[in-house]
C-alpha cells in the first residue's frame, strides 16, 4: 500500500504541483476577498478531484495490467486510491478550518466557527458522496465515462430528493424541518396572554437550527453515511477490479 | 532440456469475441530461455497475461513456480515486463525505485536498481518521457530484475531497439540465465534475437500452440527444400509442410530435413529459420 500511495501522490505532485498551489491561492483569495465562505468548502471537493485524475493516469500507462503482476492485492489496488481520497479530504478540511481562523466574517463576529464547521463537514460528505459513486463507476467504464454517469446519477439522486419533496405535504414538510431545527416551534406558550400562540417560523440561519440537537444528528448522520457508503464503494470496486480483463 | 519446470500451462483457453487461445498445453523447463513466437494476433501476449496472473483462464490449470500466478507472493518471485503496460510517464526512474520499495519490501534491493540503472546509462532523476524508447526498456528491465526474480516474463522486449541495445540487453538475459535457477520466458516478433539466445521455441498459431522444441533440434529438423514438383511427390506424406510457388520454382517447408536429403540426395535442403517456419505455416493456413 505504501508504495502503491507513494506512486498516486509523486505522479499528482509532479503533474499538479503549480496547479494545486494556484487553486489554494485562488481559492482562498476569493473566499477573504469576497468574504465567501463557499470558495473554502469548495476547497475540500477540489483537492478531491485531483485524486480522481490518479485513476485517468493509470489508465494511460495501463498500469493496472503491470499491477497485476506485481506482489500486491486488487484490494490494496484499489484502496490505495480511497485512502488517497480520504487524506486529500481531511487535509483541506483540515486547511480550510485553520482558514476559516482568519475568515473576515469571523474576525467580525458575523459568522461563527460553528457554521464554518457544519459547511465543512458538508462539503467533506459530499466529497465522500462523490467519490462513492465516480471510483467504481471510474473501475467498471474507465474514468472518462465514469464522469459522465457520476452526473448523471447524482442528477437523479437530485430528482428522487425533489421529488419526495413535492410528495410530501406541506404539513409533512413542516414535521421534518421542525424536527431536524430548521423551523421553530409550531406555537409557543404566552404568558402574558396566559395561553398558546401560532409561531410558525422558519429559521434561516445555522444559530438557530445549531440549538436544535437533532440538526447536529443530520450533519453527524450525513458524514457517517458519506464514510459508511466511502467504505462500501470500496469493496464494490475491489470487487469490479479483480474481475477485470486487462 | 532440464526436467524441473519453471511454469507450466495445461489445457490452457481463454475465449474473446473474435479471438479464441487454445487449449495451450506448455511446459517452460526452469534454467533455459524459452523464446514465444507467432505472428500478430497470435496470443502471445494473451498466454503471457495467463501465466502471470494479470487475466485469469476461462478453463485449463496455470502454474508458476510451483503455485498459482494468483498468488501474490508467487508474482514476487517473477519479474515482468509488457512492452505498453508501466508506470505512468511522468515519473522518473527514482521515484519508480521508491515506489517499487513500498511494493516489493525487503525483497527489492535498491542497490541493485541502482546499479542497473548506472549499468544502462540512465539518469535516475529524468521523467521517463524523456527516455528513448531503448532507454524505457532498459528501464522496465531494472525494475523487473531489482528483486531479485527467479524468472523473467518478457513481453517484445526487444520490439523497436536499434541492434546495439538490443544486443546489450541480450547480454543481459545471458548473465541472469547463468544461475541455474533462472528462467526467462520472452515473446518476441524478432527471431533472430532468439536464434542468438533462446533454448527452446514455442510456437502459438492462430491461438493453437504448434511446436515446443529445442531450438537446435529445430533447426536441424525444419529445412527449406528447393526441388521440381515431381521430387517433392516422392517424399512420404507429411514431410512438406507448405509449397510456395514462384518464378524460380517451388519452395517446400519440410519436417525431417536428414530424411529428405536421403530421400532426395540432389535437393538443395537448406536449414530452415524461425522465420521461414512462421512464414510457411501461416501460408499453409492461409490457403
Amino acid at each position: 500500500m505504501k508504495g502503491l500511495l507513494y506512486k498516486d501522490w509523486s505522479i499528482l505532485i509532479g503533474q499538479y504541483r503549480k496547479n494545486i498551489f494556484l487553486v489554494l491561492i485562488l481559492y482562498l483569495g476569493m473566499a477573504y476577498l469576497f468574504n465567501t465562505p463557499f470558495m473554502l468548502y469548495a476547497l475540500v471537493f477540489m483537492f478531491g478531484i485531483y485524486t480522481q485524475s490518479a485513476v485517468s493516469f493509470d489508465e494511460s500507462s495501463h498500469w493496472d495490467t503491470y499491477a497485476h503482476t506485481l506482489p500486491i492485492h486488487p484490494a490494496a489496488v484499489v484502496g490505495s486510491k480511497y485512502l488517497l481520497g480520504l487524506i486529500a479530504i481531511v487535509g483541506s478540511f483540515v486547511i480550510g478550518m485553520v482558514a476559516f481562523l482568519f475568515f473576515p466574517s469571523i474576525a467580525r463576529g458575523t459568522m461563527g466557527m460553528e457554521e464554518a464547521l457544519v459547511g465543512m463537514l458538508a462539503a467533506a460528505a459530499l466529497s465522500l458522496l462523490y467519490f462513492s459513486l465516480s471510483l467504481p463507476l471510474s473501475y467498471q467504464f474507465g474514468s472518462e465515462r465514469a464522469r459522465a454517469v457520476v452526473i448523471v446519477v447524482i442528477l437523479l439522486l437530485l430528482m428522487v430528493a425533489m421529488t419526495t419533496t413535492v410528495l410530501l405535504s406541506s404539513e409533512q414538510m413542516q414535521v421534518i424541518q421542525r424536527f431536524f431545527g430548521f423551523r421553530g416551534p409550531a406555537e409557543i406558550w404566552d404568558s402574558n396572554l396566559g395561553q398558546a400562540v401560532v409561531m410558525d417560523v422558519e429559521y434561516g440561519s445555522l444559530t438557530q437550527w445549531a440549538r436544535n440537537l437533532h440538526f447536529w444528528w443530520l450533519i453527524g448522520g450525513c458524514v457517517a453515511f458519506g464514510v459508511l457508503l466511502y467504505v462500501v464503494s470500496w469493496k464494490v470496486s475491489t470487487v469490479i477490479y479483480r474481475h477485470k480483463q486487462f | 532440456m532440464p526436467d524441473k519446470a519453471a511454469a507450466v500451462l495445461n489445457g490452457i483457453k481463454k475465449q474473446y469475441k473474435d479471438f479464441t487461445l487454445g487449449p495451450v498445453d506448455l511446459t517452460i523447463p526452469a534454467g533455459t530461455i524459452v523464446g514465444l513466437v507467432g505472428e500478430n494476433g497470435a496470443g502471445k501476449t494473451t498466454t503471457l497475461k495467463i501465466l502471470t496472473g494479470v487475466n485469469p483462464p476461462d478453463s485449463g490449470r496455470a502454474e508458476l513456480l510451483g503455485g498459482s500466478p494468483r498468488d501474490a507472493a508467487v508474482r514476487a518471485r517473477v519479474g515482468v515486463v509488457f512492452e505498453d503496460a508501466y508506470f505512468y510517464e511522468g515519473m522518473s526512474a527514482a521515484r519508480i525505485g521508491r515506489s517499487m520499495a513500498g511494493i516489493f519490501g525487503s525483497r527489492w534491493d535498491a542497490k541493485a536498481y541502482a546499479g542497473y540503472l548506472n549499468r544502462f546509462g540512465l539518469d535516475a532523476n529524468k521523467k521517463v518521457k524523456e527516455y528513448s524508447r531503448g532507454m524505457r526498456m532498459k528501464l522496465s528491465l531494472a525494475t523487473a530484475l531489482a528483486h531479485a526474480p527467479e524468472m523473467l516474463v518478457l513481453d517484445e522486449p526487444t520490439a523497436g531497439l536499434d541492434p546495439v541495445v538490443r544486443g546489450e540487453i541480450l547480454d543481459l538475459f545471458l548473465d541472469f540465465i547463468q544461475d541455474e535457477n533462472h528462467t526467462i520466458l520472452m515473446s518476441s516478433h524478432i527471431t533472430s534475437d532468439l536464434e542468438q539466445v533462446a533454448d527452446s521455441i514455442a510456437y502459438l498459431h492462430h491461438g493453437t500452440l504448434l511446436f515446443h522444441e529445442d531450438k537446435d533440434t529445430l533447426m536441424q529438423e525444419y529445412g527449406l527444400l528447393r526441388c521440381g514438383e515431381a521430387d517433392l511427390r516422392r517424399l512420404p506424406e507429411g514431410m512438406a509442410v507448405h509449397t510456395r510457388q514462384s518464378a524460380f520454382g517451388c519452395e517446400t517447408l519440410v519436417k525431417g530435413r536428414t530424411e529428405v536429403l536421403r530421400l532426395l540426395p540432389g535437393a538443395v535442403c537448406d536449414p530452415a529459420s524461425i522465420d521461414d517456419i512462421m512464414r510457411f505455416y501461416s501460408g499453409r493456413d492461409g490457403q
